[in-house]
């Protein structure tokens, strides 16, 4: 516990963690004002109190065409997730750091601490900006049962709203209460984040050379999961089954038209868990001095 | 262009191919939709020809992002080509070669040469999706306009990359070249797309040809400035006093 409160301060103090948040916290500044700023110069609406804003318009993760957040955000993800502390294992390796470290709190410890503050590092760069997203939107916007189907009115739709949900577990928790929905998606997306720095961090194990390519990893996997949704698409047509993870944190209507067991994302954070974690196993049962 | 810049090319183009491999996947389902709109919307399809984008009558939606995510390969690849070897070996580069700008004109211009090989490689999977439609029809200098603007957007994505990675290490440097594709990406429903280099890349089949020579000459203009700044850099870099690759 020791060893992963130094990792995480050292985490903490890294300019690539500084970088990642601060880029993160201004795409949910561009994403609010965006949201609101559209709303403020729409003339068809008026000022009219069935007008006002919905409380999820201007979420960083809720699908809007036509202000492409979610797009910029899966576009953005894999480089993001990865920049807070998965080289620190590659430059404490180059500079000789890891092998005074380990001499003093043992292989394991120092090894498994990496990989925690690593999950740590890609669950915070995402978590509480994405908090900070949904405060923002509760603070500003009118709360409202059913906001994420853009209709305000919950009176009228209240009683019937397995209709609009058809029991998806994300939908549902938003009709019950939206910030509750909100902070499921967003957990959905900081666990997934985190899962990806921890196997950016145990792959870096492998790297000798040419930090820069410990991003390939986390990327080819992203795109890897939307290649194969896209293979499954043509097999099914067009209602088919979501493999990415990074979908099911996306807030959206659509939702209940596509197979979303929750079951799917759990099972692939899980094995890239398990995965970087075995890494990390066969590197600390390793000779260090080679 | 020694081995390890071709190993690199090489693995840019494989992984370009596999991110267009869902897309080439699902073209059987896409032949149906085009065929439908082929008839009373043909002249507006030539974006999609040598980009890909789906909807070319707006130019460029936002649901097309994902077929942008080849914009973030090339500075993984050559982000590092000038910076790491000034970082690392700028010692060793420079009691050997005097002059400087040489040098670094040298090694841009072979950056230069790889973008336009991977414009040059994707437009050609983007065209090959859709060549039933008629490409010989194109007449070639809107094609060399269309290829000269999207090497110019992957070169200054690189540039952007290896300008940054000089003080901060390739690592920030990449990062920083993808959040400044997807701000560009932003840029392009906002009031001042010009200056938007992903922008600059989509192009309608009824664009007259100064429009064009606009967009192209925009991003010329951007690439141009980086040139410049990175030249002002590596003339004025003390070496050897920090290893940048170090520091994030």
């Amino acid at each position: 516990m020791n060893s992963f409160r130094t990792q995480l301060r050292i985490m903490l103090h890294k300019r690539g963690f500084q970088i990642g948040f601060t880029v993160m916290m201004l795409f949910v500044a561009y994403s609010f004002v965006r949201g609101m700023y559209y709303v403020s110069l729409d003339p068809e609406r008026g000022a009219d109190i069935s007008n006002l804003q919905a409380v999820d318009r201007a979420l960083l993760n809720k699908t809007n065409e036509s202000y492409g957040i979610p797009q910029i955000l899966r576009f953005i993800f894999p480089f993001v997730c990865v920049l807070p502390f998965s080289f620190s294992l590659f430059i404490d390796r180059s500079t000789r750091i890891s092998d005074i470290v380990i001499a003093r709190s043992g292989k394991r410890r120092y090894y498994f601490s990496k990989l925690a503050a690593a999950f740590a590092g890609g669950f915070i760069i995402f978590f509480i900006p994405l908090l900070i997203s949904t405060a923002l939107t509760h603070i500003f916007c009118s709360s409202s049962i059913i906001n994420v189907f853009d209709i305000n009115f919950s009176e009228l739709t209240a009683g019937g709203k397995e209709f609009f949900t058809m029991g998806d577990l994300m939908l549902e928790l938003i009709t019950f209460s939206p910030a509750l929905g909100e902070l499921f998606a967003a957990l959905l997306l900081s666990v997934y984040a985190g899962a990806c720095a921890m196997l950016a961090l145990a792959l870096s194990y492998f790297f000798r050379r040419f930090a820069v390519f410990i991003f390939v990893p986390v990327f080819l996997l992203c795109k890897l999961f939307e290649l194969w949704e896209s293979m499954i698409k043509v097999d099914c047509g067009y209602m088919y089954l979501r493999i990415d993870p990074l979908k099911y944190s996306v807030i959206s209507s659509d939702n209940p038209y596509y197979g979303r067991p929750y079951w799917i994302p759990a099972a692939e954070i899980a094995v890239i868990i398990a995965v970087s974690a075995g890494i990390m196993l066969f590197a600390s049962r390793r000779d260090q001095l080679q | 262009m020694n081995t390890r810049n071709l190993i690199r090319l090489a693995v840019t183009l494989t992984v370009i191919f596999v991110l267009n491999l869902g897309d080439l996947v699902s073209l059987r389902r896409n032949v149906i939709d085009f065929e439908q709109s082929l008839g009373n919307d043909f002249s507006k399809i030539f974006s999609q020809l040598l980009f890909g984008f789906h909807r070319a009558d707006t130019g460029l939606n936002v649901s097309d992002i994902a077929q942008l995510a080849f914009l973030a390969v090339p500075p993984m690849f050559f982000g590092q080509n000038i910076s790491a070897d000034l970082s690392i070996s700028g010692t060793y580069y420079f009691t050997r070669q005097n002059d400087r700008t040489a040098w670094y004109v040298k090694r841009s211009l072979s950056l230069l040469v790889f973008s336009l090989i991977i414009a040059l490689f994707t437009c050609t999977l983007n065209a090959l999706m859709t060549s039933y439609f008629d490409v010989g029809s194109i007449p070639f200098p809107r094609i060399a306009l269309v290829i000269c603007s999207v090497t110019l957007c992957v070169y200054i994505l690189v540039m952007l990359s290896n300008i940054v990675g000089i003080f901060f290490g390739s690592v920030i440097g990449l990062a920083v070249a993808v959040v400044y594709a997807a701000v560009n990406i932003l840029l392009v429903s906002s009031p001042i797309k010009q200056v938007s280099i992903v922008f600059n890349c989509t192009f309608l089949a009824d664009e007259s040809y100064a429009d064009m020579a606009v967009k192209a000459g925009v991003n010329g203009f951007i690439a141009a400035a980086l040139f410049a700044a990175g030249l002002a850099v590596i003339r004025k870099r003390e070496l050897g006093l920090v290893n940048a690759e170090h520091l994030f």
